[in-house]
């Protein structure tokens, strides 16, 4: 049933945006900038998981997109971190879910390449608008230690949320269930 | 109810030990960086955000020039290449933070005294700020 996979996915996106919204007034407790929990990714990671690599990208590209007008900061500096980001992670995440299903990794890992990812993107596309190359060598591996414990409470919290959504969300699992139903 | 590490997959550790991998590689590429670039050639002293003197790094090592301070004065060693700033009295330099930080030698390190507003920064060989025109301020 179309219709309710387009609501859903639409619910998915406001959830993004809020968890989103709300974890940018969060203060890290880090004096890193750029580090945070990512907890908007769960959501990412499970529009994916139900619904496929096209409907997890909108959501990624539009939950940047409203989440940066909404924190005031739309087509800033932070926008463009945030967007190649979330672009990038969700391309990540789309090949790890791939061994997910499979049952060679956990969503754990999805969600930890996840956080991966989305730092080296937003560290690289910092060094190209800021044009300081040794931001890449000397912070990113900084970012990426931190992205192991948060990548893998996402992954936690992820995979308690994936089972409350099953529920919801009916033939899972199976590419292109979301069609049929 | 979910056993968290009872879903942990043996392709998790491997994920893992891969992004251990690669902040590794970074740091060992980071380290390489470093050591490629070449030694300074000269330091640039400022103090309260004037231009104070500009110290060769390659002529005349070791020596010590002595650079004068609201409160005091500090005392620069330099040795082949290589600048740091000695420790200071209590009452001129409480923490003496700038003398702990030691030697530099790498084109943009710096040393920086709080107290004295007091601001050393390595610069390599071909910027050689006497070869501007002027300086505005």
């Amino acid at each position: 049933m179309q219709t309710k996979r387009l609501v859903n996915i639409a619910l998915l996106l406001t959830f993004a945006v809020v968890i989103h919204t709300v974890e940018s007034v969060i203060p890290v407790p880090l004096p890193v900038p750029g580090a945070k929990l990512g907890l908007a990714n769960i959501i990412t990671l499970l529009a994916l998981y139900f619904y496929g690599l096209g409907s997890g990208m909108t959501v990624a590209i539009l939950r940047s997109i409203l989440g940066s007008i909404f924190a005031g900061q739309f087509l800033g500096y932070g926008f463009f971190f945030s967007l190649a980001g979330g672009i990038l992670s969700t391309l990540v995440m789309a090949g790890f879910l791939y061994l997910e299903k499979r049952n060679k990794v956990s969503l754990i890992s999805v969600s930890i390449v996840g956080a991966v990812s989305h730092n080296t993107a937003q560290v690289v596309t910092a060094a190209f608008l800021i044009g300081n190359y040794y931001l890449i060598s000397m912070y990113l591996p900084l970012l990426l230690v931190l992205a192991l414990p948060t990548g893998f409470f996402t992954g936690l919290a992820a995979l308690y949320l994936r089972q409350a959504l099953q529920r919801v969300i009916p033939e899972t699992g199976s590419a292109g269930a979301g069609q049929e139903v | 109810m979910i056993m968290p590490f009872k879903k942990i997959k043996t392709g998790d550790y491997v994920v893992a030990a891969g992004v251990l991998l690669l902040v590794g590689a970074l740091l060992l590429i980071n380290r390489y960086m470093m050591v490629l670039q070449p030694a300074g050639g000269h330091a640039s002293v400022e103090v309260e955000n004037e231009f104070v003197t500009d110290v060769s790094l390659q002529e005349g090592a070791p020596r010590y020039t002595p650079i004068s301070l609201p409160r005091g004065e500090a005392l620069l060693e330099v040795e082949e290449g290589k600048i740091r700033v000695l420790p200071m009295p209590r009452e001129i330099c409480p923490l003496n933070i700038c003398s702990s930080v030691g030697w530099i030698d790498k084109p943009g390190q710096a040393i920086i005294c709080l107290p004295n507003r007091m601001i050393i920064t390595v610069s390599g060989e071909e910027e050689d700020p006497l070869d501007l025109d002027g300086v505005t301020n």
